[in-house]
């Protein structure tokens, strides 16, 4: 019997992309083939040269679907087969397979917002909600919101053979997040496109929007962020790798600032959790510092380290794809 | 029935692997003739999704060299550096037997040069050719 394949794509929106969707019958034992679409319509071709070519990169079970349906995340091609300006999988794939031997591993924890009728879900329609405090891994009534939502997501992520790692409600009301890891380059980013894809899909069955936005409330509110973990066989082995990745993230903290999400200077503040965006820093179990050297990790003098920097709304190509340049280069040298 | 008789010294490393390569190829060439040609070629364009420059080529030049061995100084070349090979050749392995086949796709000997069975190095160059070097732009064109 035929299947539904999913194609999902990353589009051409600035500055930040949406994810596009469409759905193609496929013969029984057939893998899904190379499509294609009207770029004029994602940001991503002009009008009379508008077809773009759809190649699936990563296939997963569609658990919204019926057994044998697959979701499939593409990479998005000119016509002559070669990467779209938009694809930033391509980057991150040469990145991976450069520093294949050194095992770079990778594990984010994504927040975002849910919203409803413009405002944050569970807001009033005028003024705000209580100060922040009780909604960061909270429970009760009037105060978590959204928490079927997360549900549903998290059981569909498990049924997708993700991996995801868990859930948590945020500090502002509204805000959640999920963790997919430890995973290798593409894979991780693959894998967080494919979840947040999901996220959007069983939020429109509950009339919710999700943002990724990094500061979806101005004033006393936190943002929203994509803290990223990282590691690779010889941080796992000893603390001077770590270092060495550490000061080599110092030395090029403008370049990955600029790369880490739309608005990062709105975030990253030095307020709210965040170290500013302009003085890199980094410390053990300092949630004020651009890098975190978890306890745990220092104690043991071995393991991973956690990039506070970047946004929701970022790339995970582009930012798994930096890091690894940047630390696997300087752990190389 | 047949007989196979293999002689080697236990205590030469070279003589254990090449004994362990020849046992494997026969147990191979067995569980992949349970498996249909057309369904292999499934599971070829499925591993080759979402690889990057270096991996294909890894492949590309294995399967080349069939049934002879690809070098293992050529396969650095394309890989980019000799601790590359071993991270590679793992990653390529473990998603294929992900997929379900109990075959090795690529086979290295403690040199590191590196063999894959002349029927499978034939569908691979042809799934090379139909799915990364020259698609049909007609496959994208529906809809």
């Amino acid at each position: 019997m035929p299947y539904q394949a999913e194609y999902i794509w990353i589009d051409g929106t600035k500055p930040s992309p949406l994810l596009r969707n469409k759905t193609r019958i496929v013969a029984d034992g057939k893998e899904p083939e190379i499509w294609g679409f009207d770029g004029s319509s994602t940001n991503q071709a002009p009008g009379d040269q508008s077809d773009c070519v759809l190649r699936p990169v990563y296939t997963c079970p569609d658990p919204l679907r019926n057994e044998g349906d697959i979701l499939v995340l593409c990479d998005v091609e000119l016509t002559d087969f070669t990467p779209h300006p938009t694809n930033t999988r391509a980057f991150c794939v040469a990145a991976a397979e450069k520093y294949a031997d050194q095992e770079p591993m990778f594990g984010i924890e994504q927040e975002y917002t849910f919203f409803q009728n413009g405002r944050p879900l569970g807001w009033p329609e005028n003024g705000y909600p209580a100060p922040q405090g009780p909604y960061y891994c909270g429970v009760g009534g009037e105060k978590m919101v959204g928490r079927e939502i997360v549900e549903a997501h998290t059981a569909a992520c498990l049924k997708a053979g993700l991996s995801i790692e868990g859930t948590n409600a945020e500090v502002m009301m509204g805000q959640w997040e999920f963790q997919i890891g430890v995973l290798p380059a593409p894979m991780i980013g693959d894998q967080m496109w494919v979840a947040r894809w999901l996220l959007h899909r069983i939020a429109e069955d509950f009339g919710v929007v999700v943002s990724f936005d990094a500061k979806p409330m101005p004033g006393d509110w936190n943002g929203a962020g994509a803290h990223t973990n990282f590691s690779t066989k010889a941080t796992m082995q000893g603390y001077d790798a770590i270092v060495t990745a550490c000061e080599a993230l110092g030395r090029n903290a403008a370049a990955h600032v600029e790369a880490y999400g739309a608005g990062i200077k709105d975030r990253l503040t030095g307020a709210h959790e965040t170290a500013s965006w302009e003085n890199f820093s980094w410390g053990a179990s300092d949630r004020g510092a651009s890098v975190r050297i978890p306890w745990a990790v220092e104690k043991a003098k071995k393991g991973w380290l956690e990039d506070r920097r970047p946004n929701a709304n970022m790339d995970p190509y582009v930012v798994a794809g930096m890091i690894i340049e940047t630390c696997c280069g300087a752990l190389a040298e | 029935m047949a007989s196979v008789t293999i002689t080697f010294n236990p205590d030469l490393e070279g003589d254990i692997e090449e004994a362990r390569s020849i046992l494997d190829r026969l147990s191979e060439r067995s569980a992949a003739t349970s498996v249909s040609p057309e369904v292999v070629r499934e599971k070829i364009i499925a591993l080759l999704r979402g690889y990057g420059e270096k991996r294909t080529e890894y492949i590309r030049q294995v399967a080349l060299a069939a049934p002879g061995r690809a070098a293992f100084a050529d396969l650095t070349a394309v890989v980019g550096s000799a601790k590359a090979i071993g991270g590679t050749h793992s990653a390529i392995e473990r998603a294929w037997r992900a997929k379900g086949m109990s075959t090795t796709f690529i086979s290295t000997d403690p040199s590191g040069n590196a063999r894959m069975e002349p029927h499978l190095a034939t569908m691979v160059l042809e799934v090379l050719h139909d799915q990364v070097d020259e698609p049909d732009p007609l496959r994208s064109a529906r809809f």
